[in-house]
Formats: structure tokens, sequence, C-alpha cells
């Protein structure tokens, strides 16, 4: 009898983490220089948004690759519970990669947040979408958004919304992979 | 018939989906129309944790996203669709619909049109060849929604059904 070997999702959920929470992180910086650079519209659908929607998409992949990992390594033989643990841990991996590359960045480059910061407020200002009235209010909500940008209370709750919206997208992507790609174990008689 | 059937599952659906998918689908669900039951401005809309939540996976715009009472949801009218549908299609089809393996391909290549459509109308939308209307947006959302709840049926369907 071979002896048992130990099957750990982590490696397979890490590196797949680490891959995708990169990406994600490099579509996310790249909508928001393409939004830096842009002369201001007043659309909000600003590169920045489309980016993080872009990078969303790509980041439901991130529990297929994991699944995909985890079968090259112990066989196509998995139950459908454990490639939705392999998709949660996944995403939650990305999450934290994705926010600390994030946090990072401003540092690498001092003039980002605040281009970031006047690139969508001049959107606002020229937006057709939301009443005069209330223009002041949100290019206020944005400045505080800027300014609490290394705030603990900040870095915890997009941590957070990260674990929540990979987490549970790749819990979905992980199930549906191991379905498609994996095989039922057969009972021991 | 043989197999290793959860018997906590009378329905030979995998108990992720009651425990899990079901769960996460209400909780997207009730947050996406939450909002304009908690603010009275477009700032406390922008500060709010449920625009948050869904920055991530929405764009948001504000003339394509539903409002009530002057206040918008959290996700726009496609997403609104989507995330609407997704419980209530899990709900219907794990009571009245088990599925056949014989039955994978069709669903996959339904999934997988209707996938289609709705990346066609979104990139045409976005690189302004066509303007859909919120009530279409809406309505290819409901049928994604519906799509993608018959392949988490299947996928969640234990084989030996």
């Amino acid at each position: 009898m071979e002896p048992d070997q130990k099957k750990s999702y982590w490696s397979a959920s890490v590196k797949a983490g680490v891959v995708f929470g990169f990406v994600v992180f490099l579509v996310s910086t790249i909508g928001s220089y393409i939004t830096i650079h842009s002369e201001p519209t007043g659309n909000l659908l600003s590169g920045t948004i489309l980016a993080s929607l872009v990078g969303c998409l790509i980041a439901i992949f991130g529990g297929v690759l994991a699944v995909k990992f985890y079968i090259n390594d112990y066989g196509a033989e998995m139950k459908i519970g454990q490639g939705a643990v392999i998709g949660l841990m996944t995403g939650i991996v990305m999450a934290v990669v994705s926010q600390i590359l994030a946090l990072i960045w401003p540092v690498i480059d001092g003039a980002f947040i605040e281009n970031l910061q006047a690139a969508l407020i001049a959107n606002i200002e020229l937006s057709q979408q939301i009443p005069d009235a209330q223009k002041e209010d949100m290019i206020d909500g944005i400045y505080a958004q800027f300014q609490n940008f290394y705030s603990v209370g900040n870095i915890l709750q997009g941590f957070l919304m990260g674990v929540v919206t990979y987490g549970l997208l790749n819990v979905l992507s992980g199930l549906l992979a191991a379905k498609f790609m994996g095989r039922t174990p057969q009972p021991e008689l | 018939m043989t197999g290793n059937r959860d018997l906590s599952s009378g329905s030979g659906l995998h108990p992720l989906l009651y425990y899990v998918v079901l769960p996460a689908t209400l909780f997207f669900a009730v947050v996406a129309w939450s909002p304009p039951f908690f603010h009275s401005s477009l700032l406390e809309w922008h500060e709010s944790w449920q625009r948050l939540l869904f920055s991530r996976i929405c764009h948001q715009q504000l003339d394509r996203t539903f409002t009530v009472q002057g206040i918008p949801l959290a996700a726009c009218s496609r997403c609104i669709g989507i995330y609407s549908v997704l419980p209530v299609a899990l709900v219907v089809f794990s009571f009245f619909f088990t599925v056949q393996n014989k039955a994978k391909p069709y669903i996959v290549g339904m999934f997988a049109t209707v996938s289609l459509i709705v990346i066609v109308d979104g990139a045409a939308n976005l690189f302004q060849l066509w303007q859909s209307t919120d009530l279409i947006r809406l309505l290819t959302g409901v049928f994604w929604g519906v799509a993608t709840a018959l392949l988490l049926v299947i996928a969640l369907t234990h084989r030996d059904i």
C-alpha cells in the first residue's frame, strides 16, 4: 500500500493567488494612469472604474487556475467542496497581494494619488450625471477618500471588501472548475 | 442506485449550494438593492460600504444605474438583473429541477451563448457602437443570472443522479 500523500491546498492557492493578485493590481494601476492622462470629459466611467471591472473579470479565473495547479500536483480526483475551498483561499491570497501592491505603488510614484485625485475630481466637475448641488459633496468625498488612503480603517476596509468579492467569486469558479476539470473520488471498498 | 449521495441533501444537490452559494448570492442581491433604504444623498451613497463592495465588480455608472427616490442602487442595471435573479433561480432550479449529466453540454453551451451576448452588448456600449436601454441591460443580466444558476445547479448535482 502506498503511503498516503498529504494533500495541501496552500501551494496551488498561493501560486494562483499571487499571479492573479498581481494581474488585478496591474490592470487597476494601468486603468488609473489612463484616467490620469485622459482629458476630463465628465464621463464617470473612467479608466479606473473600467480597469477594476476588467480586473474582476480576470480575477474569477484565479480559482480555475488554482484547481488546475492542484490537479497537476495531486491528480484529478477531487470533491466539489475541495474546489470551493481552494477557490476561497485563492481569493483571500489575491486580495492580500493586490492590496499590498496597491499600498506600495504610491510610494514608488509619489504623485500617483494626487494626480488620480485631480483627474477624478475634474471628471466630476464636468459630469452631467450629478446635480450641481451634489457635486461639491462628491468632491469632498473624494478628498476624504484619498486623504485616508493609508489609514488603518481604509486598509482594513479594502482588504475586507477584497476578501468578500474575490473570495466568493473564486468559491464559485473553484467549485465549477472542480466539477468540470476534476473527477469524483471513488469510495474505498 | 449506488454511490455516496449525501443524505443531508434530499434533492441530490451538494450541501454547498444551500450553505454557501445560496447565502452568498442572497447577500449580494440584498446589498445591491439596499443603498436607497439607508442613504439619503449621493455623498452618502458614494461613501457607503455597499458602493465600495460593488465597485470591484461593477462600473456603477450613474446613468446606467436604477435609482429609488434619487438614490442609486449599488450596482448597474445589468448587474442588478444578475444579482436579483441568481438566488431566485437557484432556489427554483434546486427545488424543481434535477439535471441529468447528459444535459450538461446543452447547459454549458447555453451559458456560453448568453455570456457572449452580454459581453458583445457590454463591449458595444463601451465602444459606443450602440447604446442599449436600461431595460435591455436588465434583461441581459437576468438571462445571464438564469444561465449561471443552471450552471451552478448542474455543478452541484451529485453525479450518480
